[in-house]
């Protein structure tokens, strides 16, 4: 082939963005930390339902084959719960991945190498990118359809929420992408370990940190603002990453981050910008920045400056918040200046290993005191601005009661908030109301200005006089819109009558009482019920639900927003999984007789069978090895703990148990107390193996004349 | 033909390379010569389009290659700090350089290991530091380039595998019409190879020249006389230029340029008692040229 040829053949593919060579060399590259991810993620995608298998034949072979079967209840287990390691190949798969793939960034021979390939960066960028993201997805999408195949085989053991797999998935995948995206752009900005970390770090949390250092300042220097409100951009949950990092601690509020839709999307949105404008600046990248800190002076005074405000910040938000203490500003001012200058300037010493930087870099500092300026003046306008918002009545054109806003797949919620959620959505245009809630908002910034706070536990009359008679006030969230288009969110306290008045504009919307009385429908499959101490199946959850959902239409609606607004002692709970949350909603027996009948008679029903098999057992005795028999009473379905009864057998005594059942129909207000026999079955004659070991329980109603004699024994039980 | 004009590249405040302009036409096996720091290494990474020219242009058969795949699948570069992927062999080299070059030669490839006796599937990173040399020499040359860009390859070699290493170049060059830039410290390795030879010195392109004409152009000249004299008796003389003149007694040693049969016609109407016309080895003209630019230049 002749070197025209070459040219013209080779000419076609000038405008090159992607290499399949490059692409599967990417791929190769990282093989070795993608099959290690891969194989812990599979072996406990595996393992662990392998392992609630394993556990639920070994318990049932000790106590009692099919029998025990039978009354199992699957674990229910949530996609994250299932699959917790998936979490690994955020945390560990993608800063792995990213920083193997980009590592020859930091290489002067290795940089030039890659540079003198026929290819061009933005090829070279996008291959690196495109390996990253398949082993992250891959790893992802397998072992999750792995786990989920696995618990599938054993559906006795285990229960999955369905719906919590994908945003799980979702939420992981998302937040891969970004710390990759993060570490991708410190790497093709820097060109030494070092400064790789800084930089890096700086692009992950920076940010967001100061925006949380804002939101914080303000909102604790005005408390009516709700701190997850103060502005969409700058909620801290937003972004998965930092949602995580200001609340480690807090698990719950992780999965929220994790599993949020609106969280999710805004962190994959970031991560692909963030792609971008690190294929920006990689494309700009010049090869010759490797083993440098920073591709020029200008970015080294860049990064060193933001390293040296990043320092800074927390000291802002502390002498923010300090209202009349010049000596602690002062303090504070002094220590903001001498710890920012020595980030600044140990930055640069470490970073370019030159004592004659120091004194070039004198002036950039100033900068860094600039930015501290800039940013008490955000803090100072952002509270005045917010503080000025005061409406009139006149000028509101809606309010809305803002409801939870943690809710997320899989997430655990009780009917009340999930009512509140769903009644958030609607728009009190009530003009009773809206003064109401117009006067309140006045009412507790006069209250804000007086104590500096707007504590709601502290009773304060009217007139802000503390009294012990005076009324307690609650504080509600509430989203205002004015007619002007400015939509706020405040929290506004309340005392009872107030609230009642915005309540009752609610209660005349027709939404409000559907709420109330409409239920989500269950995933199938994943309803179950606990009635305290009665036993009933999920089979039978389902029907006594169809009794209760009809009930539920015609349901005094005051009476049954009273018993959710004041948690009142709930007969039962029904809890499943929704298309969004796993919701548990209480059932009162006053309020819904058909469905407490209902759960009274299979209760009794199932404790029957059960009686049987334990009369039958305790009979042949004999021939069994009793263990222990144990008395447990409850009291109106009340466990009150009477501790073990006999710990070895009793005849006597186990005559005397079984005497005290009343064979008659369960009903409210009835009085029960739970036995429980354990005893190897050795009706085969041969000596008692493990496997023999049965173990029965069941609630017994107790018969009026027993009662007597119990409370004997146990003092206080049973009398009235 | 590659053809820099201007070409200027600087890192931060020092200027790697200061305006250099040169034509190395096709078929041309250019060697280029200059101190640690005189911008050899930076002049070819500008041609291989690792880096970006601060001013100037560089172009191969006229079109850039600074983010040009095309132009770059024509180029076989052989830097002078090697890098391969990690844990790789020359067969995973190979698949890279398949990948990217379309004119790769597997055949050629395996044959070129063969002949270095290289064992293409084991880790490079087990190889001595002359043998990662003949590796990367190897996976260059196989992927068939119109343009071959050695830096400081044959320093690492052994006076074997360097020969064989040259008669693939020039055979490269004879078949296909390839062009070669080969830089070096040592003018030795050049000598016999280039056709042009391009001195640099602190950025600056100081001497390009064909070969012969640099070989032919100056020479020494052993002279006597049995009266006393100084350098003032052969200054002025017409046609020679005196670039080194040292006098031990009544013997003088010179370099001269100038043209060969004129000078020593000159110098014999001087009645010499002797006088002996040798020829410069290219070392000693390089040394010489950078002597007038005050710099002692290293001789290997």
């Amino acid at each position: 082939m002749t070197s025209e040829t070459k040219v013209n053949t080779a000419n076609k593919k000038k405008k090159e963005f992607f290499s399949l060579g490059l692409y599967v060399e990417a791929v190769k590259r990282i093989r070795l930390p993608g099959i290690i991810l891969s194989v812990i993620l599979a072996l406990e995608a595996l393992l662990v339902p392998l392992g609630f298998e394993i556990d639920y034949l070994m318990t049932k072979r000790m106590y009692g084959g099919e029998a025990f079967g039978s009354n199992y209840t699957p674990q229910v287990m949530s996609g994250s719960e299932l699959h917790i390691l998936l979490f690994l190949v955020a945390v560990v798969g993608a800063p792995v991945f990213a920083w193997s793939l980009f590592s020859f960034l930091n290489k002067r021979s290795a940089s030039d190498y890659y540079h003198s390939l026929p290819h061009t960066r933005l090829s070279l960028y996008v291959s690196n990118i495109a390996a990253l993201v398949s082993w992250i997805f891959g790893i992802t999408v397998v072992t999750s359809g792995l786990s989920r195949f696995t618990a599938a085989l054993f559906p006795k053991v285990i229960s999955v929420e369905a719906g919590t797999y994908f945003p799980y998935m979702a939420g992981c995948f998302a937040l891969s992408l970004l710390i990759a995206a993060c570490i991708v752009i410190g790497k093709s900005i820097t060109g030494t370990v070092f400064s790789n970390l800084v930089v890096t770090s700086l692009i992950m949390v920076f940010p967001r940190f100061v925006m949380a250092m804002v939101t914080s300042a303000v909102t604790s220097k005005l408390p009516i603002i709700p701190a997850d409100h103060v502005s969409f951009f700058l909620s801290p949950k937003l972004n998965i990453l930092t949602g995580m990092i200001t609340q480690l601690e807090d698990v719950y509020y992780v999965e929220s981050c994790l599993f949020d839709g609106v969280s999710q999307i805004y962190t994959l949105v970031l991560a692909l910008a963030y792609f971008a404008l690190g294929a920006f600046l990689f494309c700009r990248r010049k090869s010759e920045s490797a083993q440098r800190s920073a591709p020029s002076k200008r970015m080294q005074a860049v990064y060193r400056t933001v390293l040296a405000f990043a320092v800074s910040v927390p000291f802002c938000y502390i002498i923010f918040g300090l209202d009349n203490d010049p000596i602690s500003k002062v303090f504070l001012v002094g220590a903001l200046v001498i710890l920012s200058a020595l980030t600044y300037f140990i930055y640069e010493i470490l970073t370019t290993k030159k004592w004659k930087n120091l004194l070039r870099a004198i002036p950039g500092f100033f900068i860094v005191l600039l930015l501290d300026v800039l940013l008490f003046g955000t803090m100072y306008g952002i509270t005045a601005l917010e503080g000025s918002f005061r409406p009139d009545a006149s000028e509101i054109k809606y309010v809305q009661l803002a409801g939870n806003t943690y809710g997320y797949a899989g997430m655990g919620m009780d009917f009340r908030t999930y009512v509140e959620s769903e009644t958030s959505k609607l728009k009190i245009t009530d003009e009773e109301a809206i003064k109401t809630v117009a006067k309140c908002l006045d009412e507790t910034f006069e209250y804000y200005e007086t104590y500096g706070g707007i504590d709601d536990w502290y009773s304060y009359s009217h007139n802000g006089a503390y009294s012990d008679k005076a009324e307690y006030a609650s504080i509600y969230t509430f989203r205002i819109v004015t007619k002007s288009g400015i939509t706020k969110y405040r929290n506004i306290r309340f005392y009872s009558e107030d609230m009642a008045t915005v309540r009752e504009s609610l209660g005349e919307m027709s939404g409000y009482s559907e709420a109330w009385t409409t239920l989500p429908t269950p995933h199938r499959g994943t309803l179950t019920m606990d009635s305290g101490a009665f036993e009933i199946s999920n089979d039978q959850a389902e029907e006594i639900f169809e009794v209760f959902k009809s009930e539920l239409e015609e349901v005094d609606l005051d009476k049954w927003v009273e018993f959710n607004m004041s948690y009142g002692p709930a007969f039962a709970y029904f809890y499943y999984q929704t298309a969004d949350i796993y919701l548990s909603v209480p059932v009162s027996a006053e309020l819904f007789p058909e469905t407490a009948d209902m759960i009274l008679k299979y209760a009794k029903i199932n404790a029957d069978e059960i009686f049987k098999e334990i009369e039958s057992a305790l009979e042949n005795y004999e021939n069994s090895h009793l263990q222990y028999a144990e008395l447990l009473v409850y009291e109106n379905g009340n466990y009150v703990y009477c501790g073990t009864d006999t710990s070895f057998f009793d005849e006597d005594r186990t005559e005397f148990v079984l005497s005290c059942r009343d064979s008659g129909k369960f009903e409210l207000g009835d009085d029960f107390m739970r036995v429980e026999i354990e005893f190897f079955d050795t009706s085969d004659g041969e000596e008692p193996e493990k496997g023999d070991m049965v173990y029965l329980s069941c609630i017994i109603k107790v018969s009026e004349e027993s009662k007597e004699i119990l409370s004997q024994y146990y003092k206080g039980v049973f009398e009235d | 033909m590659i053809i820099a004009e201007n070409l200027t590249k600087k890192f931060d405040t020092f200027t790697a390379l200061d305006s250099i302009s040169c034509t190395i036409g096709d078929g041309c096996i250019y060697g280029m010569v200059g101190s640690n720091g005189a911008g050899k290494s930076t002049f070819l990474r500008l041609i291989t389009g690792v880096y970006k020219a601060d001013g100037g242009s560089v172009t191969l058969d006229g079109e850039d290659v600074w983010e040009n795949p095309s132009v770059k699948r024509r180029i076989a570069y052989v830097p002078d700090e090697l890098f391969f992927l990690p844990g790789a062999s020359m067969n995973t080299m190979a698949e890279l350089y398949r990948h990217s070059f379309n004119f790769f030669d597997r055949d050629r490839f395996l044959r070129l290991a063969t002949d270095f006796g290289l064992n293409v599937k084991k880790s490079i990173s087990t190889f001595s530091k002359g043998m990662k040399r003949q590796a990367a020499t190897i996976l260059a040359l196989s992927t068939c380039p119109d343009y071959i860009f050695f830096d400081e390859t044959f320093d690492g070699l052994d006076p074997i595998m360097r020969n064989y290493v040259k008669s693939i170049i020039c055979q490269d060059v004879l078949d296909r019409g390839a062009t070669a830039v080969i830089t070096s410290h040592s003018l030795r390795e050049l000598e016999d190879t280039c056709d042009q030879l391009a001195l640099l010195h602190k950025g600056g392109l100081v001497l390009q020249s064909d070969i012969q004409n640099l070989k032919t152009a100056q020479f020494k000249i052993q002279i006597a006389f049995g009266e006393d004299y100084g350098r003032e008796k052969f200054e002025s003389l017409s046609g020679m230029k005196i670039i080194h003149f040292t006098k031990h007694g009544s013997v003088t040693n010179m370099i001269v340029k100038g043209e060969r049969d004129y000078v020593c016609a000159a110098l014999n109407e001087l009645s010499p008692l002797i006088l002996d016309v040798l020829p410069l080895t290219l070392e000693e003209v390089f040394t010489y040229e950078m002597e007038a630019l005050g710099y002692s230049f290293d001789l290997n």
